[in-house]
């Protein structure tokens, strides 16, 4: 690595990509939502297909993108909770963190399977699945689509949150490394184990099939 | 992105700010969730009921003539009873909003008084619906998926059309 010394490599690009593409493509989804159903739909896919890689990237991608390596037992949690303000900084997601990955990847996959089935009031836009449940279901599917997105924004009102309470109260910047994979944190340590490129290729694949296949089942 | 200065008024501003737009976030879910327990537990009165029922109906049709216009090969022997009735309930749209029955008379709905105080507009809107399901049924009687297909959006648009003056924003 050139450069700085201290800095150290914390996330790999797909990881990154990722990130930053379900942020856009949510962003674009809330905003189409209800009004360019076309637009909504597409956004739709591509976050099910980026849901999709991130699950297969969490046991086949880079370590610091693994669920096994990141998501700690209660006991752990409560620890660092506990000594938060002066807990050593984490290589990659510290154990509270970790938490708030999966509640944000278990909404996300319950809002994408409420949108596969969701019906609008006019019986004119519906989801790929939504031909196999009655009008009455699928408004509910809508219903509870709209319910759950409450739940999504509060989650990611509460990861902005928390990324400020690093930046304010641990002098820690979060958002850096998410975007250029490199955390120069001082005295962080860990190594970062990326997963060879033909992993990546698998994983693009699978989730490129099972989007087109869902959505040609509509 | 920078790491925020230090000065302890900023860090107050900064937390409060943070703070306020939580409450804000937690208050609306809590209103949306005390708004859907108010509205399944008021009485419907039977005119409200009916015209719930028809609309529901309309929609249930209109989704099962999509349904089929997206499969390869639609199923005319479906569509042309689901038009037909899309097409009755169109017409009886008028006898569904009698007086007495809007936000204004403390009834629990989702019609805008604008039904009530602006008739013209209203029954500009369902003449376009009829017209619209009128052809829809034409169309499915001659078989026509291609004409149907192009044709929905016009009868999607006059549902939404209406939607957006005449009934709560969704």
């Amino acid at each position: 690595m050139t450069g700085r010394s201290d800095q150290v490599r914390v996330w790999d690009l797909p990881t990154r990509l990722v990130h930053w593409a379900l942020a856009v493509l949510v962003l674009i989804a809330w905003l189409s939502g209800g009004e360019r159903m076309e637009i909504h739909r597409y956004a739709g896919y591509g976050i099910l297909g980026l849901v999709i890689f991130r699950l297969y990237w969490g046991v086949a991608g880079g370590s610091t993108a693994r669920f096994s390596e990141f998501v700690k037992g209660p006991g752990t949690v409560l620890a660092y909770v506990r000594g938060w303000r002066g807990a050593p900084a984490s290589f990659g997601h510290n154990p509270l963190g970790a938490l708030s990955v999966l509640l944000l990847v278990v909404l996300l996959i319950i809002q994408l399977g409420l949108g596969l089935f969701a019906v609008d009031v006019d019986g004119m836009e519906s989801g790929p699945f939504a031909r196999f449940v009655s009008f009455e279901t699928g408004r509910t599917a809508a219903d509870l689509h709209e319910l759950n997105f409450r739940l999504l924004q509060a989650a990611v009102a509460l990861h902005l949150a928390a990324i400020a309470a690093y930046a304010i109260f641990k002098r820690r910047n979060l958002v850096k490394p998410m975007v250029t994979g490199q955390d120069a944190t001082a005295g962080l340590e860990g190594e970062l184990r990326p997963a060879p490129l033909w992993r990546l290729a698998l994983g693009v694949v699978i989730a490129v099939l099972v989007v087109v296949l869902i959505a040609r089942a509509g | 992105m920078t790491v925020p200065s230090s000065a302890p008024i900023w860090r107050t501003a900064r937390i409060g700010l943070m703070a306020a737009a939580m409450a804000v976030m937690v208050a609306a879910c809590g209103q949306q969730a005390g708004e859907e327990v108010a509205a399944s537990d008021a009485a419907v009165p039977p005119a409200v009921a009916e015209r719930q029922e028809g609309f529901k109906a309309l929609g249930a049709s209109f989704k099962l003539i999509n349904d089929q216009l997206k499969t390869d090969v639609p199923d005319m022997a479906q569509i042309v009873p689901a038009a037909e009735r899309m097409n009755v309930l169109a017409s009886q749209i008028p006898t569904w909003f009698p007086a007495g029955t809007g936000p204004d008379d403390g009834v629990k709905t989702d019609a805008l008084a604008t039904v009530w105080t602006d008739p013209e507009g209203f029954s500009a809107a369902q003449a376009r619906l009829a017209e619209a399901t009128t052809r829809l049924q034409e169309l499915a009687i001659a078989g026509d998926a291609a004409g149907l297909r192009e044709h929905v959006k016009m009868v999607g648009a006059s549902c939404g059309g209406c939607h957006d003056n005449f009934r709560v924003e969704q």
